[in-house]
């Protein structure tokens, strides 16, 4: 594929990688094959399993044990690095080809300064004295943009917040002044805030340095808004290489067409998302021909036998597909979509000041010597049958403002009502336990969620036996037939145990355990945000059906602005355990009037052209609740902040029936 | 009187019984699980832990021989004749032997002078003799058994390979007793520390510090000359003074499973807090309770020999491998050296604690769902 290669800065031919697993090998890429220029950003894309992380690890010789690369060539500056003995690969590895981490957490040593860490890579690659390398540690963490360098070099990794190891790590890698750079999710474990300022810091270093970036990410709108080129790897193979441009206005592999078209937007409102059947396939699983073929909606016979091979449809535009022109089903329009205008008489909940406070207890006798508020006087109503979603960065208090409405964090102060009736704060364990059924949530990791020692049967009746204890066991039985088709499993699952099934089932299976005990209320703690953009296409539809079967109201907790425009009829926006901005979706997505969902939005990358829309950058990081900024919450990190916000909380601002914010000078 | 009930045989056979069936039905409860059923398949697959568990089997069946037993009808020793009571006519029992002493009655019957090494035909050590000249010489008398002991015999010429046969029943009991006594108390502790917190914590902490903080040596001296020596008093000590490790192990996994999303899920279900414990908590640290078992009944077992070479384990009338060891102390000073007795217990305790150890590291493998 690559005609020149003398222009690559790395070519990569014909990789194949497998792990070993007892006798026989299990091939975990096949036959990857691209090429980097110098100085351009060029994006592996792919779900979980693809391969993408493998593929980097064996460019670097950092393959576990049991992988073994089988075949194929990596020339990097004309020598295969694959067949270089390791002496001489540790020459190239770590020194022109660089790589970023998705932790930031924990590839920090937590035990020493980040300078001594810095100085350390210095000294093992570059051989730098003592005092040369104090001076170029500083000159890295200015380069990253770290503000106080001198005095941020003697901190330790635990001092530092997420955005701020992740620069490190960078100044680490930039050490040796790099040619190519290996950033694998490196923005993933990050809040879009900041994700934008990493991405910001690997574009200008890209300028400045012309370095190549490798980036290696499963976020389709990041790469679209970053990188030149992309190879979208589907199962271990790559299915399609592209420009940015072409691959985002004219995908041919289905794969890639289906993928883009789950990916949920305001643009897909009201419509069905183009949700891929099944899911992601393990690498151990035997699939002839095409691996793409079982869940393609245009597979045909050939499809089945004959592994498509890599083909060019235009220059710099090549897929592996049998059937790249052949054009996709429509999108189904979804079927409810018409809905009664007239909002119903009561909400199904009404929280009014609801406060969160963790005490710090200090001494010997843990005397309380102040709170962390969590969740700082938050108010919203939830009427049935509509999703409210409530977004905010990570440590904003949105997940434990939803724990707290179902009785896992304490209540400070607030009110939760019911159905216009009941509140539920104060009220005796055993008096709440009858309410308990009215509010469910939904977790965010599938994995932790379902108690791997019980059966999914045992796991979903818990819920019936305590709040419909009248049940006989056949009339349980047919309960749970009935909630395990309705979300979509076949009946035997009842019998199984929650490792046989993947993410995405586990998240259905977490839905019907909610909806055994017919809540009225259920609560979506990032539920897919650890699932895979084809699956998680899956279970937005679901929720989206059961809500229109069931009149559900859901309060969905997320990060991801793409699944609120989709999802969501209402928006609140959370900043430091208070709702700065609280209206209809369309109104807060268009016409954002806090300066913090403004740069929320700004930072958020999507699918549509970035051309348009302004450039803005919040610095900084979410301060801790612990000891949060005076007035408005918001003031250190906002750009039209005046002296008023600094000492006076701001006051709440209508803008329509609908729409409010608190801010004292809203963005119009 | 108590002290007669807990010896009489039929106390003995049903405690034994109703242990093997409690056993059996623990057996047949996890194999109709699937996630033990696994576990079972992958236990199997490891030749290492087959061959250790029938190594374990056997020492279990000797045990279990040696805990039931009977009495039999007193019998005239030279007529054979059965003793009867003069008056009454009642047949007269003796002070019965359990089913091991019985199959081992040939062997511990042929009794030697003194020393002789194992599967010797002479005396060990020489005795001075007349010569057919009339001349003392110093000769190896020959046996009156020849190569009938496999391990030899000791001083009073008792049978060595008899001894640590009857040895394996007090190792085994302390084992399993000392466990079965601490891993409620750990359970229950444990697991009601880590899942409330709070004052139960702080209660249970204290407690196991205190605990933890005397050391084991002293309290099971100090307890064993309160409670006078024996069997169950060893066990019973023996499990008070090791509770507190596994407990601290189970209210660290019960504080790490507290938090989990399946048992906030159950919380927030409303499910009652004895419930959770019971149906979420219990069932996934159960898996550490039997790996703990398992490693920890062979240092039980090689403390029980330890504390009986002390002085301060199981009574003299008991025989154990401690109790070997200790007498062969003497031994090795002498000169030739007396070596058979220690290598039998050796020997024997290496066989039982190094399969229980291989077992345990293949049934904690089989049982973590990240190697599987």
């Amino acid at each position: 594929m690559p005609s020149q290669p003398e222009q690559h800065l790395l070519t990569v031919s014909g990789l194949r990688i497998a792990f070993r697993q007892g006798d026989a090998g299990v091939t975990a890429v096949q036959d990857a094959s691209f090429a980097i220029k110098p100085g351009e950003m060029l994006a592996l894309v792919g779900e979980s399993g693809s391969g993408k992380s493998i593929t980097a690890l064996s460019l670097l010789g950092l393959l576990p044990p049991n992988a073994v690369v089988e075949a194929g060539q990596a020339h990097f500056q004309g020598r295969d690095v694959l067949a270089l003995p390791a002496s001489e690969r540790r020459a190239i590895a770590g020194r022109r080809i660089a790589m970023i981490f998705q932790e930031p957490m924990t590839a920090l040593n937590p035990v020493l300064t980040v300078g001594w860490q810095i100085g350390e890579v210095l000294k093992q690659h570059h051989r730098l004295p003592r005092a040369g390398r104090q001076r170029r540690v500083v000159d890295l963490l200015t380069q990253v943009g770290i503000p106080d360098p001198e005095q941020r070099a003697s901190d330790y990794p635990h001092q530092l917040s997420g955005g701020m190891r992740q620069r490190v790590m960078i100044a680490m890698a930039l050490a040796g002044q790099p040619e190519l750079l290996i950033a694998d999710e490196p923005t993933t474990a990050l809040d879009v805030t900041v994700q934008a300022q990493i991405m910001d810091l690997l574009q200008t270093l890209r300028r400045q340095y012309g370095t190549a970036i490798l980036l290696i990410t499963h976020n389709l709108a990041l790469v679209n808004e970053q990188a030149d080129r992309v190879a979208v790897m589907y199962a271990g193979s790559i299915v399609e290489t592209a420009g940015c441009d072409d691959l985002f206005r004219r995908p041919a592999h289905p794969y890639t067409r289906l993928l883009l078209r789950s990916i949920p937007s305001v643009d897909q409102r009201g419509q069905r998302l183009a949700a891929i059947t099944g899911s992601v396939p393990k690498p151990e699983e035997e699939i002839p021909g095409c691996r793409f073929a079982p869940r393609c909606p245009l597979a045909t016979p050939q499809c089945q036998t004959a592994a498509p091979l890599f083909r060019d449809l235009a220059p710099n535009h090549g897929v592996a597909c049998h059937l790249a022109d052949t054009p996709l089903p429509e999108a189904q329009a979804d079927a409810a979509v018409s809905k009664d205008d007239a909002p119903p008489p009561t909400p199904v909940l009404q929280v009014t000041g609801l406060q969160v406070w963790f005490p710090r207890q200090s001494g010997l006798f843990r005397r309380t010597t102040g709170y962390v508020k969590a969740v700082d006087g938050i108010d919203f109503t939830l009427w049935p049958g509509e999703t409210l979603a409530l977004v905010g960065e990570s440590g904003c208090g949105k997940t434990t403002a939803g724990k707290a409405l179902v009785g896992l964090a304490p209540i400070n102060a607030g009110s939760i009502v019911v159905h216009g009736k009941t509140d539920l704060n104060g009220l005796h364990p055993r008096a709440l336990r009858p309410f308990r059924q009215t509010i469910q949530m939904i977790f965010q990791d599938p994995f932790s969620s379902l108690d791997p020692r019980l059966t999914i049967g045992e796991t979903i009746a818990e819920g019936m036996e305590i709040h419909q204890p009248g049940l006989t066991s056949n009339e349980r039985q047919t309960r749970m037939t009935d909630l395990i088709a309705k979300v979509g499993l076949p009946a035997d699952a009842l019998r199984r145990y929650p490792h046989q099934f993947s993410g995405g089932q586990r998240q259905r299976i977490g839905l019907a355990r909610s909806l055994a005990v017919n809540p009225a209320v259920v609560i979506c703690d990032e539920c897919t945000s650890a699932l895979d953009v084809s699956v998680q296409a899956q279970i937005l539809n679901l929720l989206k059906d059961l809500q229109h079967e069931l009149g559900l109201a859901y309060l969905f907790i997320t990060h991801d602005l793409g699944v609120v425009s989709f999802l969501a009829e209402r928006i609140a926006v959370m900043y430091l355990g208070r709702i700065v901005e609280h209206g209809q979706t369309a109104e807060v997505m268009t016409s954002p009037r806090h300066p913090y969902t403004k740069a929320l939005l700004a930072a958020a990358p999507t699918l549509d052209s970035a051309d348009g829309r302004p450039k803005l950058r919040l610095p900084g990081d979410v301060p801790s609740p612990i000891n949060p900024p005076t007035g408005c919450h918001f003031h250190p990190r906002c750009a039209c902040a005046q002296e008023v916000c600094r000492t006076t909380p701001p006051p709440s601002v209508s803008f329509s029936p609908t729409h409010s914010c608190t801010c004292h000078f809203p963005v119009d | 009187m108590p002290a007669t009930l807990f010896q009489s045989w039929w106390f003995q056979n049903l405690f034994t019984l109703s242990l093997l069936a409690g056993a059996a039905l623990l057996a047949w409860r996890l194999s109709r699980r699937e996630y033990w059923r696994n576990a079972f398949h992958e236990i199997c697959r490891n030749r290492l832990a087959v061959i250790s568990f029938v190594i374990l089997c056997g020492y279990g069946a000797i045990a279990v021989l040696d805990s039931i037993g009977w009495r039999r009808p007193l019998r005239h020793p030279e007529t054979g004749e059965i003793a009867r009571h003069p008056e009454t006519g009642k047949v007269i029992l003796d002070q019965g032997a359990s089913a091991l002493d019985y199959l081992l009655a040939p062997i511990s019957a042929k009794r030697e002078k003194t020393y002789s090494a194992p599967l010797a035909t002479t005396d060990y050590t020489p005795t001075t003799a007349m010569s057919p000249t009339g001349q003392p010489q110093r000769v190896h008398a020959p046996l009156a058994y020849p190569r009938s002991h496999l391990l030899g015999t000791d001083r009073i010429g008792q049978d060595v390979f008899c001894q640590a046969c009857k040895s394996i029943r007090t190792g085994i009991i302390i084992g399993l007793l000392t466990t079965i006594l601490a891993v409620p108390f750990a359970l229950i502790f444990g697991t009601a520390a880590g899942y409330y917190g709070g004052w139960i914590d702080d209660a249970t902490q204290y407690v196991c510090t205190v605990l933890s903080s005397i050391p084991t040596v002293l309290f099971i001296a100090a307890f064993m000359i309160i409670f006078g020596q024996g069997l169950p008093q060893l066990a019973l000590a023996m499990g008070i003074a090791s509770w507190t490790g596994l407990c601290r192990l189970l209210r660290g996994e019960t504080i790490r499973l507290r938090e989990t999303d399946f048992v906030l899920a159950a919380k927030a279900m409303g499910v009652p807090s004895w419930r959770i414990i019971l149906r979420h908590i219990v069932p996934n640290v159960l898996h550490l309770i039997l790996i703990t078992t398992v490693i920890r009944f062979s240092s039980e077992v090689l403390a029980e020999a330890a504390f009986t070479y002390l002085g301060i384990g199981v009574g003299a009338d008991t025989m154990s491998w401690g109790a070997m060891i200790n007498d062969a102390r003497t031994e090795l000073t002498r000169e030739p050296i007396i070596w058979w007795k220690l290598a039998a217990a050796f020997t024997f305790m290496v066989g039982l604690v190094l399969p229980a150890n291989l077992f345990g590291d293949a049934v904690r493998d089989a049982l973590d769902p990240r190697l599987r």
